[in-house]
C-alpha cells in the first residue's frame, strides 16, 4: 500500500538521501510503506548484526534503532514536514527473539502532536503483525522550537 | 567481544580504576541519525550489550543469559 498524499515529506526520498549515509543505511533499512500519520520500513536479515553467535538471533539494538527511525517518519508524515527533533524517550518491549533470516518490519504511527513534542507508537514483526517482535511507544522533542 | 553485533558496531573494551567494564564507540557516519548526531538506536544498543557484557561477567561462564 503506497500513498502519495503527502507531498511535503517523503520518506522514501529521505530514507535514500539522508539516512543512507547514516545508522540506518548501515544497517541496510529499507523503505516499506506509509500513509498519513504512519510508516513502515524494513530490516533485511544480517547475521552481521546478531546478538548471539549460538543462535543467530538479531540483537535488539539494530531493531531499537529500526523504531527509532520508523516513528519518526510517522511524526514527520503527520506533521507534514521534516523537523530536527530528539529522542526524548522510546520504550520497547522486547516480546519474543526475531525469527532467524526473516525481514522484520517496523511500523510506526504517530497519534498527536503539540508545539514542541511528538507521540508515537508502533510495533515490529518478521511476518505477522499478530505475533509482533516488539512493541514501542515514545515521544520526541522538536529541538528548533524557542 | 563475540557478539557479531557487538564486533559490526566496532565497541571497544576497557576497564576503569576499580575494574568495571567500560564498552566504547567511535563516533562516525555509521552511527548517525540526523547529520551530525547519534542516532538512538546506536546508544540504545551499545548500552544494551554493556549491560548483558556486565551480567554475563558477573553470573559467569557457565550461566551465560540468552536472549
Amino acid at each position: 500500500m503506497l500513498q502519495n498524499d503527502n507531498p511535503d515529506f517523503d520518506p522514501y526520498a529521505l530514507l535514500k538521501t539522508i539516512s543512507q549515509r547514516g545508522h540506518c543505511g548501515f544497517l541496510g533499512v529499507e523503505y516499506h510503506a506509509h500513509g498519513d500519520d504512519w510508516c513502515e520500513l524494513a530490516l533485511p536479515y544480517n547475521p552481521a548484526f546478531a546478538g548471539d553467535t549460538s543462535t543467530g538471533v538479531m540483537a535488539s539494538g539494530p531493531i531499537i534503532s529500526l523504531m527509532d527511525m520508523v516513528t519518526s517518519m510517522a511524526l514527520w508524515l503527520k506533521s507534514g514536514k521534516f523537523q530536527p527533533q530528539a529522542t526524548l524517550d522510546l520504550r520497547v518491549d522486547y516480546l519474543r527473539p526475531a525469527n532467524v533470516g526473516d525481514k522484520i518490519i517496523g511500523h510506526g504511527e504517530c497519534y498527536r502532536i503539540t508545539r514542541s513534542i511528538g507521540f508515537v507508537r508502533g510495533y515490529a514483526h518478521d511476518g505477522d503483525p499478530e505475533h509482533p517482535i516488539a512493541h514501542v511507544v515514545g515521544t520526541f522533542m522538536f529541538t528548533a522550537v524557542g | 567481544m563475540r557478539a557479531p553485533y557487538a564486533q559490526s558496531m566496532g565497541f571497544g573494551s576497557e576497564r576503569d580504576d576499580e575494574g568495571r567494564l567500560v564498552l566504547t564507540m567511535a563516533f562516525d557516519a555509521t552511527k548517525m541519525g540526523r547529520p551530525g548526531f547519534l542516532q538512538g538506536g546506536a546508544i540504545a544498543g551499545m548500552l544494551e550489550t554493556v549491560a548483558f557484557m556486565t551480567l554475563s561477567e558477573a553470573l559467569g561462564d557457565d550461566d551465560t543469559p540468552q536472549f
